[in-house]
């Protein structure tokens, strides 16, 4: 039981080391996403906790652990939501939203597509849900640190490039949510009997009366200590209230953050500090259980790896192609735009996650271990590419132009 | 107060709807756990604030919506749930001591302490004489001693004396920071039931070994796992201490989450290894406001945020711990045994005041701070259950009942009393724990 404390006191000082700025001026310089410079050596850790010759992540400790699990999944959904400010949509150039659906919609039809066609081929069955999954985490980029860097400089391109981020991954929660709406889990445990559409609605209505309450809660706050202490009851609620209701804590923290950050609140600014200052090392907790509850030895998923990344990057390439034709002209050339908005976001990790808690019971459980295989191998994979071919061109350069979006 | 009021019935409505989609006994791992800690959180503190509107205690507010919400009422929050939120427990105890060691200042308290140690002293010792003597008187009435030899009845007595004489640091300390007081009635207070904390703590690991080789019950160690149980965890309270400090002045980043994760690693190592977190987390405290250059009160300031959530769920979990079950089974007896407690304790301390020379208008106060119960009864209460076959359960069953009365009535009786002191509102500047009172 000591070798299990020390071991979980171990990686939280860890994550609280690799939250530190200087750790994030070093990634900057070395043009790494989270992902590749904490987010890998996290997951790692889960996996190497998991050893039962380690012995710190036992069965035990990890169940222990789905309440934390559980709760960061809502804390990135609020992270998420916040980010989706409709103001700031309509300050989009024209046409941005050409760049947006081609950017969530080709990468997630293709994907699936491509993914389904492999699962069948591994004999695992053709499933729609797994299909959309999988599609719904192709759909999340994160932009590379050359557009965060082009951007503190004014670039208005580079900033078009990072708010298109933001928006696929919404898309990809977005898809999550439809999954849990339409493949119920739990049918036949529930004492609720509902059309599939009607859980939808329960979906929508659980995020906004959420999202409300916290509006209310924070807003009712004398001080820093109570709108922290208000945040963390917030979204523990909305993260219990969905998990327990089957639904993705992911989606319904989501809804509520997206809600929050579009009423009118005048400390707006330090709620979105509170939320972000404390992403990293939720981030890389979430990382740490997420890799314990990872299962990387069937050859099944490594299989699927190169199938979801081919798909992926290939779909995102061609979606930029079709952006730079139809979008806005602040955006770059084609090649830059594909390569700057191929790394999968962590958020892709956290659907597969989340996905991964309500349904991997009984058959599904093979099945969808590949498929986590597929998303956390294929991030490291895909990072590791655009890494190499970005150095290849000599770095992406995106064009000063007028600021068109605020920065 | 009205949004207090809505947000709470709004809370609770989500709750129940949720409730409703699962059958009574099926229960999801890990989000029936998140969804309890989100609930009781926010309705903890919306109780909170509407106790304090109507002028009473917010800790009350805590402790009220915890026990109408847990299993003995509405059942909202089930046992299963109790189960895995009493990991905040242990975090909450070792904020809670880290808190109150780093609020006593022996430079401050230096003139005072033999008042302290008087009064506290006092108080205990006629408590832990008074209340063991009326176990024997009622024996006969207790079914589970009237069987067994005077002796084995004198020490059970004394065992239930040890364990229902305990203090509550907690309650004092939030209610202090509630009030926002100040003043040598908060000061002496604190200094009383830190001490007789600490003196509760090794009177029982004493009775306990003597209970054990009374009933023919190995004893884990003797002596020697008393020695371990005191100086262990005085160690790994400066061990404690240090890396706090070292943190402090390397990183100094995070606190409040550094010192939540220590609290935890303290909480579960020192239980597996037989050691106290509180008394770890209280010579932590200690160490950091008297032996180093790190300001206690400045430290307990940066806790806040990760303290106020943590105090709020700690004390209505508190509540939902309670056993209306159990306590109308045991309610006269629970009721005679509060009150001669208070008697003894009022009596003693009394005697002990005069003996320390504590001012007239002092003494006055000064013992309501006596009567709150809390974690330290309710812990070593239960560690009684599980230790002793037998007469563990219906001696504990009373202790709780007694601590169920004592929990409720003396944080009333201690925030009117520094009330009517005068030192309430008088603190400025950074406040113990204000964490609670927000």
């Amino acid at each position: 039981m000591l070798r299990v404390v020390l071991g979980l006191a171990g990686a939280l000082v860890l994550a609280v080391l690799a939250a530190h700025p200087a750790l994030r001026k070093v990634e900057r310089r070395l043009g790494l996403t989270v992902l590749l410079s904490t987010g890998v050596p996290f997951l790692a850790l889960g996996v190497l906790f998991r050893l039962p010759a380690v012995g710190v992540l036992t069965d035990d400790v990890v169940t222990d652990l789905r309440p934390a699990l559980e709760f960061g999944l809502g804390w990135l959904g609020f992270v998420v939501g916040m980010q989706f400010d409709v103001r700031e949509l309509d300050r989009l150039p024209d046409r941005s939203g050409a760049v947006i659906l081609a950017e969530s919609a080709i990468p997630l039809v293709v994907t699936a597509g491509a993914c389904a066609l492999a699962l069948v081929g591994l004999e695992s069955g053709w499933s729609l849900r797994d299909a959309l999954v999988l599609g719904a985490c192709a759909a999340p980029a994160s932009p590379i640190a050359a557009v965060a860097l082009a951007r503190s400089s004014g670039s208005s391109s580079a900033s078009l490039v990072a708010r298109v981020t933001v928006l696929n991954d919404v898309a990809g929660v977005a898809v999550l949510g439809l999954v849990c709406a339409f493949f119920r889990p739990t049918d036949a445990l529930s004492a609720w009997k509902l059309p599939h559409i009607a859980w939808l609605f329960v979906t929508l209505g659980m995020g906004g009366v959420l999202g409300i309450l916290t509006y209310i809660l924070v807003r009712s706050a004398k001080g820093g200590s109570e709108e922290v202490a208000y945040l963390l009851g917030a979204v523990a609620l909305s993260a219990g209230m969905a998990g327990y209701l089957a639904i993705s804590p992911l989606v319904a923290c989501a809804i509520a953050g997206a809600l929050l950050t579009n009423l009118p609140h005048e400390r707006m600014n330090e709620l979105r500090a509170s939320i972000l200052q404390l992403e990293r090392p939720l981030y890389l907790i979430f990382l740490l259980v997420a890799g314990a509850l990872w299962d990387p030895t069937a050859w099944q998923g490594w299989v699927l790896v190169p199938v979801f990344v081919l798909a992926r990057v290939g779909a995102k390439v061609l979606g930029a192609a079709l952006a730079v034709r139809t979008g806005p002209p602040q955006l770059p050339d084609t090649g830059t735009l594909g390569i700057a908005l191929s790394p999968q976001s962590p958020i892709a990790i956290a659907i597969i996650v989340s996905f991964s808690t309500i349904y991997a019971s009984g058959e599904a459980r093979t099945a969808i271990a590949w498929m986590t295989t597929a998303v956390i191998g294929g991030a490291v994979l895909t990072e590791l590419g655009v890494q190499v071919i970005a150095r290849l061109r000599g770095g992406l350069r995106f064009e000063d132009r007028p600021e068109v979006l605020p920065s | 107060m009205i949004r207090a009021a809505f947000l709470l019935a709004l809370v609770v409505m989500l709750v129940a709807a949720a409730r409703s989609f699962l059958p009574e006994e099926t229960s999801l791992v890990g989000s029936g756990a998140t969804l309890a800690f989100g609930f009781v959180l926010l309705a903890a503190l919306q109780s909170g604030t509407l106790f304090s509107g109507l002028r009473l205690p917010r800790l009350t507010g805590y402790l009220v919506c915890g026990f109408i919400a847990g299993p003995s009422i509405t059942n909202l929050v089930t046992e299963r749930m109790l189960g895995d939120l009493r990991l905040v427990n242990g975090v909450a105890i070792g904020l809670i001591a880290l808190s109150a060691g780093g609020e006593l200042s022996f430079r401050r308290i230096r003139g005072r302490l033999g008042a302290i140690l008087a009064t506290g002293g006092g108080a205990l010792l006629t408590a832990v004489v008074v209340i063991t003597l009326a176990v024997l008187a009622a024996s006969p009435l207790l079914g589970f001693l009237g069987a067994m030899p005077w002796s084995q009845r004198a020490v059970v007595a004394l065992t239930m004396g040890v364990v229902f004489s305990a203090l509550s640091p907690t309650v004092t300390l939030a209610l202090i920071s509630e009030s926002g007081a100040a003043g040598p009635i908060s000061e002496m207070s604190l200094g009383i039931v830190v001490v007789g904390d600490l003196v509760i703590v090794l009177a029982f690991a004493a009775v306990h070994a003597l209970a054990s080789s009374t009933f023919g019950q190995a004893d884990a160690g003797g002596l020697s796992a008393l020695l371990w149980h005191l100086f262990g965890s005085i160690g790994a309270g400066v061990l404690f201490a240090v890396v706090v400090l070292v943190y402090l002045k390397l990183v100094n980043l995070r606190v409040p989450l550094f010192v939540f994760g220590m609290c935890f690693l303290c909480a579960e190592a020192g239980t597996r290894l037989d050691l106290d977190p509180l008394l770890v987390c209280l010579t932590a405290g200690l160490f950091l406001e008297n032996v180093t250059d790190v300001q206690g009160d400045k430290l307990v300031h940066e806790i806040q945020p990760a303290a106020m959530p943590t105090f709020a769920v700690f004390f209505a979990v508190a509540g939902a711990g309670l056993h209306w079950a159990v306590f109308q089974l045991v309610a006269p007896i629970a009721v005679g045994l509060a009150l001669v407690r208070a008697a003894a304790l009022y009596g003693g301390g009394r005697l002990g005041m005069a003996l320390g020379r504590v001012p007239p208008a002092e003494r006055r106060w000064l013992h309501f701070a006596f009567y709150s119960q809390s974690g330290v009864a309710i812990g070593l209460a239960i560690l009684l259950r599980e230790r002793f076959a037998g007469w563990g359960e219906p001696a504990s069953a009373c202790i709780l009942g007694g601590v169920m009365i004592n929990e409720m009535v003396g944080p009333l009786l201690f925030k009117t009393a520094l009330a009517q002191s005068g030192e309430a509102g008088r603190r400025t500047g950074p406040s113990a724990a204000q964490a609670v009172a927000h």
